[in-house]
């Protein structure tokens, strides 16, 4: 509790937009309890716009040219850029729904990441958190931008083959706090087994011997 | 020549068909997610996409005028 109110402070809720009873919803135990709620960070979304307008013009254009240079119409061409800019305009529409719905929501019990992305893909992909091991959990930011702004993923590696046996939460703010948040939660889930007695099957003590060799075989050094 | 730009005229209009219909389902599908999830988008996302809709009606009508009278 004292985890999720500190959480709570440093900005990880989606609460803007998230309220409690609407995180609820994605709750499968009573017992739950929300460790953070976060979608992708807007710069990569609006690098996207930026990348999805720019091409959009420039084919616009290059299609509007064809048609004043082939079939000297000047009405053809017009229709054409207006063709291309309204797609373009569509796909950056659907991106900016994708991110609205694409949010990665974490809980005592389990991880969930919600896609949805209009006419084209809806998925809810939960991993049961008591269910698995985690192996790795490992933060990577890549460039200088990323690196300024605190963007990055969070790649969880499981022992088992779930979700791919990776989860990946994708250009998200704070990825090392999420992380450190995450380990603390693995840990408390599956805590490090305890040191296991090491005692072999069978030993006989040499006293001669510099070394001591265990198992079946005859090899090795042998009491004299 | 006639042939080329009537025909390219066709394919505008079916085009911009294409185009408004997505858009119109693109909106009914997000207003549907918006419930189920609980998700409100904002202002701006439902805005450009009744714009993206409006857009490709009007150009729909204009491809179509200008097939059927120019």
């Amino acid at each position: 509790m004292v985890l999720y109110v500190s959480m709570k402070n440093k900005n990880h809720f989606l609460n803007d937009r998230l309220t409690e009873s609407q995180i609820e919803k994605f709750k499968l135990f009573e017992d739950e309890e929300l460790i953070f709620a976060c979608r992708e960070h807007w710069l990569p979304i609006t690098l996207r716009l930026i990348k999805n307008t720019v091409l959009g013009l420039f084919l616009a254009a290059a299609c509007g040219s064809i048609f004043i240079f082939l079939l000297h119409s000047y009405a053809l061409a017009g229709g054409a850029f207006s063709l291309v800019v309204l797609i373009s305009g569509m796909l950056s529409t659907r991106d900016l729904i994708h991110w609205n719905f694409h949010m990665y929501i974490a809980t005592n019990k389990q991880i969930i990441e919600v896609h949805y992305d209009p006419l084209v893909s809806q998925a809810i992909n939960s991993v049961l958190l008591d269910q698995i091991r985690c192996t790795e959990i490992d933060v990577s930011m890549y460039g200088i931008i990323p690196e300024l702004l605190g963007i990055g993923n969070v790649e969880i590696t499981f022992d088992r083959p779930t979700h791919k046996e990776e989860f990946i939460i994708r250009d998200i703010r704070s990825p090392r706090a999420i992380a450190n948040l995450l380990s603390a939660q693995m840990h408390q889930i599956n805590p490090a087994p305890r040191a296991q007695n090491l005692r072999p099957m069978w030993s006989r003590e040499l006293k001669n011997n510099k070394y001591r060799f265990l198992g079946d075989g005859d090899y090795g050094y042998i009491n004299n | 020549m006639n042939m080329v730009t009537t025909s390219f005229k066709i394919v505008f209009v079916l085009a911009g068909c294409v185009v408004a219909l997505i858009s119109y389902f693109q909106i009914k599908e997000a207003n549907k997610m918006e419930g189920k999830m609980s998700v409100m988008l904002p202002v701006s996302v439902h805005f450009g996409m009744t714009m993206q809709l409006l857009l490709s009606v009007i150009y729909v009508f204009a491809s179509t005028i200008y097939l059927f009278v120019f």
